[in-house]
């Protein structure tokens, strides 16, 4: 298996001794080049784990294809990232230099967005009330309705489609009116 | 195929769960094609199925690394500490050593400004001829060479004071402090109106590094007077 194919499938089995060679391997370097924009070695590895994260969840697509080697998409989206941060931490501006290299990496703007919905819509689906909450949980983890019916012990099948239908609606209508949904879409 | 408020969200789950046949997934499709909002929303529906997988891999891959961080980060303090340590030993050992250094090193190599010569005999005949010898050696500053003879000149004599203070004074040039402390204390045991020998005593001190013994001493030479009492002055001036 190529080390990229490796190093993916460690994150998405949590295969802990594979992620620990992620670890040794990949953070000095990333330390070192967050360091090289202006950031601490903590900043570092707070963007390392960020990136692992959104390497993670870009990887549970099932059209997922990774074109270019592990570390060169790893540090792509670390510079990014802290990119980001580093703007929003210290009211950074842009310098030229920053742009040109950035320009490259247009796409890994969507992939970070990606990860801030997947956040937001699982902090909206804490605030739906508990029943709602469990029903979608369950739906979200392919259980079918006859099961969420019994699971939770509703009337009917077709009063748990109903709770199930109002209850998406509810939670669809709490992330569209969230101020920050529509920045990262 | 019409969608409502009604019927919307269980389209949607057909659709995403391939419930749908041929013909209807493409009338959806061109359905939503059509209605800008409707995708918009459909595509929310799609993303939101995947919350509940990302949540559970998130939490379990933060947790993963940061088990590993807080392995490494203990690890490296651990290693930063016992490095620390070492290095402060080492410092302090280091320290230690270069003021024992200091106050040896710094009177070790002290010259004997009083070195007085031993004015024994003036003959070379057969009968002096090891006397001659020791002598000269002695104030040539032979001290190995010279030894063998104080000592065989001491077993006939043992109470030559002269010679004790040169057999002495020898030992400490030789670095055998202990051996000429002992010779010293000969001395005084013997003689005790004989003060020459605190001279040497105190320097013999000095270069054990026992400073305070050495103080004490030069101190009473300085007041009496005594013999070496310029030289005294001046190591009492520098010895700490």
């Amino acid at each position: 298996m190529p080390d990229k194919d490796k190093y993916i499938s460690y994150l998405l089995t949590n295969d802990r001794a594979g992620i620990k060679s992620i670890y040794d391997q990949y953070l000095p370097k990333v330390q070192s080049i967050i360091r090289g924009m202006g950031g601490t070695s903590d900043d570092g590895w707070e963007i390392f784990q960020e990136a692992l994260i959104v390497i993670m969840a870009k990887a549970q697509k099932d059209d997922f294809e990774l074109t270019s080697s592990f570390y060169t998409f790893l540090v792509s989206i670390c510079r990014f990232k802290w990119f980001n941060e580093s703007k929003k931490k210290y009211k950074k501006e842009l310098t030229i230099e920053e742009n040109i290299t950035l320009s490259t990496e247009e796409d890994i703007v969507e992939d970070l967005q990606q990860v801030e919905r997947y956040r937001l819509y699982k902090a909206k689906l804490d605030e739906l009330p508990p029943l709602c909450k469990q029903i979608l949980e369950l739906f979200f983890n392919q259980f079918s309705i006859r099961e969420i019916t019994q699971k939770l012990n509703l009337a009917s099948e077709n009063a748990a489609k109903q709770k199930k239908h109002q209850c998406q609606k509810k939670l669809i209508a709490k992330i569209q009116s969230d101020t920050n949904y529509k920045e990262l879409l | 195929m019409k969608i409502s408020e009604e019927n919307k969200y269980e389209l949607f789950d057909q659709f995403i769960s391939g419930q749908m046949n041929h013909e209807e997934s493409l009338r959806f499709e061109a359905l939503l094609k059509g209605d800008v909002s409707l995708l918009a929303e459909f595509n929310l529906v799609k993303e939101l199925q995947k919350v509940k997988e990302f949540s559970i891999q998130e939490a379990k891959l933060k947790s993963t690394l940061s088990s590993i961080h807080s392995a490494n980060t203990s690890k490296s303090k651990w290693m930063k500490y016992a490095g620390f340590a070492l290095l402060l030993s080492l410092l302090s050992f280091l320290l230690f050593q270069t003021i024992q250094n200091q106050s040896k090193s710094s009177y070790q190599d002290i010259p004997m400004a009083m070195f007085e010569p031993l004015e024994l005999t003036t003959k070379s005949n057969e009968v002096q001829a090891n006397l001659r010898t020791m002598q000269d050696l002695y104030n040539q500053k032979e001290f190995k060479k010279a030894m063998p003879y104080l000592l065989s000149h001491l077993e006939s004599k043992p109470n030559d004071l002269d010679i004790l203070l040169a057999q002495g004074i020898a030992h400490m040039e030789l670095q055998q402090f202990s051996q000429a402390d002992a010779v010293f204390d000969k001395i005084s045991d013997l003689e005790p109106r004989v003060k020459k020998f605190r001279y040497y005593k105190s320097l013999n001190l000095l270069k054990q590094g026992r400073n305070s013994e050495a103080k004490i001493l030069l101190k009473e030479i300085v007041n009496e007077n005594g013999f070496g009492f310029e030289h005294a002055k001046k190591l009492i001036s520098t010895v700490q």
